[in-house]
Order: C-alpha cells, then sequence, then structure tokens
C-alpha cells in the first residue's frame, strides 16, 4: 500500500510499503476512505517530538471500511463504516472506566520510556513516535486499530466522510477544552490560536453556554473563520493585545482561557525571541509564549485550559501569577471515545458541520506537499484532508 | 516471582545493558506490565510487525544516494 512516512525533520514521504495485517485478536484493518493532517502532525515534520524512526508512517485523524478483523473482535464486522478515534484504548483498565481514555494504561507498549520521562505513561496514539507506541498512523491507504471494539464509532451510510472525519481528533479536542474551562452561561472565553482546534474549540465554547468568545491570531483567513464562527477578534502582533483582553473584559480578565498552540507558539514577542535562541541550542524544548499569556491574561479563579501540546521543561512560566490567581489549569490529550457519540449527535442536528474547517482536498500523494503548505500557513491553508486511492 | 539475572561480561554486561533498557530492573517492570495488560485487556499491545517505509526511501535509491528532498522542489 501506499503511506506517508517520516524521515526526518521537514522530510516525509510517499512510500509503498507492506499491507498492514491483523497482530492481536482485538485487531481491525481499515481501508482508509479519508484521512487529515493535523496541527500536531507538523511538531513531528518540524522535529520536536523525540522518539521517531526513519519510515515512520504518520496519521492519526482517519476513517474508512472495516476489511478484516481478528478473533476477538465481536462489535465491529467487516464492511462497517468507522471513523477511528487518534487515542488507542483497552476499555478495561482503571482510566478507561472512569472516562479518561487518552490516559488508558495498557495500550502504550513502550510505556516504560514514557514512565521514565514522565512518571506515567498514557494511551498509545496512531503515528505519534515511538514514545506513544510506535504505533504506524493513518495516512495510508489502510490501518492496523487495535481493540478495534472500543475506540472506532460506526457510522451509518448517508453522511459524507468530510462531516464525521474530524471526531477522530481536532472536534472532540476543541470541545474538550472548552469543557475543561466549566463554561457558565454568560462567560467570556479567550482562545489562543483560531487554526483547526481553536474554531473547534470557539464554536464548542458557544455550544457550552458562553456569551462571548475571544479568539486570538494574525493569520487573515484564520481570523475571518474565527469571525464566521461568531467570535471578536484580537491579532497577537497587536503590541495592546493583553490591554485589549482586559477592555474587551469589563478590566476583569476572560473567565477562561483555552491555549490551544503549544509548544511552537509564533510571534516576536520579547519572551517567543527568547525561546527561539533557546530551543535553536537545545536549551529548552517548547515556546510556550501563549501559556505564559493564557494565565497572565485570565480573571481570577479562572481556568486555563491547554489542548495545545506541550512535550518537555517550560521556562519562565508565570506560576506565581496562576497561583495569585487561584486558576484552575486543565490539559491532557483528548479523552476522544467519550465525545464520538455526542459529537456525532450534534453534527446530526446540524448544530454543526465540522467540514467547514478544510482548505485543501488532495491525494495522499501530494501529502509531502500538503505538509509543507501546512507548516508555512501558505495558500491559505487550514486544513488538509487526503484521500489514500486519487490518483 | 522469582527471575534469574546473569548479564554476560559481569558488571560491564549489567552497565551495558542498563543503558538499553534491558537490565533486570527494566526486564522486570515490562514483564509485570505485560502481566497486568493480558489480565486487565486481554492481550498486550504491540507494534512489531507493522508496516513501515524502507530505511532508504525509495525516491534516494533511484537517485543513486543523492539526496532528493520533495519539500524543497516545492518552495523551488
Amino acid at each position: 500500500m501506499k503511506a506517508l512516512c517520516w524521515y526526518g525533520t521537514k522530510d516525509v514521504r510517499v512510500e509503498t510499503v507492506p499491507d498492514p495485517e491483523i497482530l492481536n485478536p482485538h485487531d481491525a484493518i481499515i481501508r482508509i476512505t479519508l484521512t487529515a493532517i493535523c496541527g500536531s502532525d507538523l511538531h513531528l515534520y518540524n522535529g520536536y517530538i523525540p522518539g521517531m524512526q526513519k519510515g515512520d508512517i504518520l496519521g492519526h485523524e482517519f476513517m474508512g471500511e472495516v476489511v478484516e478483523v481478528g478473533r476477538d473482535v465481536t462489535r465491529l464486522k467487516k464492511g462497517d463504516r468507522v471513523v477511528v478515534p487518534f487515542t488507542i484504548c483497552c476499555g478495561s483498565c482503571y482510566f478507561c472506566q472512569i472516562d479518561r481514555w487518552s490516559l488508558c494504561d495498557n495500550t502504550n507498549p513502550n510505556a516504560t520510556v514514557l514512565r521514565k520521562l514522565y512518571g506515567a505513561s498514557g494511551a498509545g496514539l496512531f503515528g505519534y513516535s515511538h514514545l506513544y507506541g510506535g504505533y504506524a498512523g493513518g495516512q495510508a491507504q489502510y490501518a492496523r486499530v487495535p481493540f478495534a471494539d472500543v475506540g472506532p464509532i460506526v457510522i451509518e451510510n448517508g453522511i459524507p466522510d468530510e462531516q464525521v472525519l474530524f471526531l477522530s481528533d481536532i472536534f472532540p479536542t476543541g470541545y474538550m477544552a472548552a469543557e475543561n474551562c466549566n463554561i457558565k452561561l454568560g462567560d467570556v472565553v479567550a482562545v489562543w490560536g483560531c487554526g483547526p482546534v481553536g474554531q473547534f474549540a470557539i464554536r464548542s465554547a458557544f455550544m457550552l453556554g458562553a456569551e462571548r468568545v475571544l479568539a486570538i491570531d494574525h493569520i487573515p483567513e484564520r481570523m475571518e473563520m474565527a469571525r464566521q464562527g461568531g467570535a471578536e477578534v484580537l491579532d497577537y502582533a497587536d503590541s495592546d493585545l493583553m490591554a485589549k483582553i482586559r477592555e474587551l473584559t469589563g478590566g476583569r480578565g476572560p473567565d477562561s482561557c483555552i491555549d490551544a498552540v503549544g509548544m511552537e507558539a509564533h510571534g516576536a514577542t520579547l519572551d517567543n525571541v527568547y525561546d527561539y535562541a533557546k530551543q535553536s541550542v537545545f536549551l529548552e524544548t517548547d515556546r510556550p509564549g501563549v501559556l505564559r499569556r493564557a494565565i497572565m491574561a485570565c480573571r481570577k479563579g479562572g481556568t486555563v485550559s491547554i489542548p495545545g501540546v506541550y512535550g518537555g521543561v517550560l521556562d519562565k512560566v508565570p506560576f506565581g501569577a496562576a497561583f495569585a490567581k487561584g486558576l484552575t489549569m486543565k490539559m491532557g490529550q483528548t479523552d476522544a471515545p467519550k465525545y464520538l457519540r455526542p459529537l456525532l449527535d450534534r453534527i446530526h442536528r446540524g448544530d454543526i458541520d465540522p467540514s467547514f474547517v478544510i482548505s485543501h482536498r488532495l491525494a495522499l500523494q501530494d501529502a509531502p506537499q500538503a505538509y509543507n503548505i501546512f507548516n508555512r500557513k501558505a495558500d491559505r491553508c487550514t486544513k488538509v484532508v487526503l484521500q489514500p486511492f486519487a490518483a | 516471582m522469582h527471575l534469574k539475572y546473569d548479564p554476560p561480561a559481569g558488571l560491564v554486561g549489567a552497565t551495558l545493558a542498563k543503558v538499553f533498557g534491558r537490565d533486570a530492573e527494566t526486564e522486570i517492570e515490562t514483564g509485570l506490565f505485560r502481566m497486568k495488560q493480558i489480565l486487565e485487556a486481554g492481550e498486550f499491545a504491540t507494534a512489531e510487525g507493522q508496516p513501515k517505509g524502507p530505511r532508504i526511501p525509495y525516491r534516494q535509491q533511484r537517485t543513486n544516494g543523492q539526496e532528493q528532498n520533495m519539500n524543497q522542489e516545492v518552495t523551488a
């Protein structure tokens, strides 16, 4: 089959690789009909996530048709149309049982490494480095899905792939980010980053009762998309940004702040230049500029919700401010399986059509170019979907 | 649980084993982790035997070892 493989920083290629096989009794093989490139794939592309090996297949947002099931698979059957959540979950450990699926104990075969790094390991993830299990990803024509009875959701025919594909990651991720804000009717939520997760966070915040959403970015088409979602848009390059946020919130600050950017924050502010410098000589792993601002902007007693990915040790994070203001901080990988059914219902009801975020529809063959464009945010690129079997 | 640990080349071997994560502590931890997986989930998670791109990508082989970066083609 054809698959998009990682070969190094800014070096991904479409290669011919062997087809996946059933390796465990709870596995299924999916013939992929639509897949996407996630903003977090760019952290791999830019070489910020350790534990990658040459030839690793990327991709954790995919859907398709079940073509083969292992002997212990009972819920899925051949021919089912499924969306596969990016977290691989066993469904039976303590964490799966308490609905914290992304923290699954049993699905990362390389848990020992993460345990040494972080003290514990969460769920294995598709196509997201050997730290998270080394599972082959879904930017391919076929994928092996472990614990196939647990994660994937069966989608009835009649609803287009593009409307349901993002249940795999970015829609639940934006939704969980908003849910983590514990929004009360009338709240003001500030969202940093108007990429796809930010876009879904904006819309989810409104769904959960926010009265106003402030969206912060710099890329015109993404700001426009946020505006269409009902947000009031601010430019992060504006030197008065923090003052403006205060003004717009009656001097108090937003009730909650969402960092939908993570470790690769951009911008020419002094602290970000400092992060760039330290990162370039490997003295720092992440550039937490947005997290710093989210903490500083948030109102007393508010919540900072972090769906953006961080990987290492962060520098100069104003923890004193977070403490003094009594902030709640919530973060982590998305408990995707928990949200599949409720969010699919919302799509059915017409609350949202997630395909609004797509800017590029390409063939898998074009994936390397797509990474390049998406990474540079060129060509008005917000979200790329790839068709694995298109010529 | 009984585990006999007798690394080749004595102390040197044991130190090397630790570097590569094959020391007794890691082996026991991995063994217990697999047992927990089988008890709870019915199998132990693995990515061994999954497809992977060739170590030397096809385009590079074809151009006789000369690096051909597709991304540069796009930006050019």
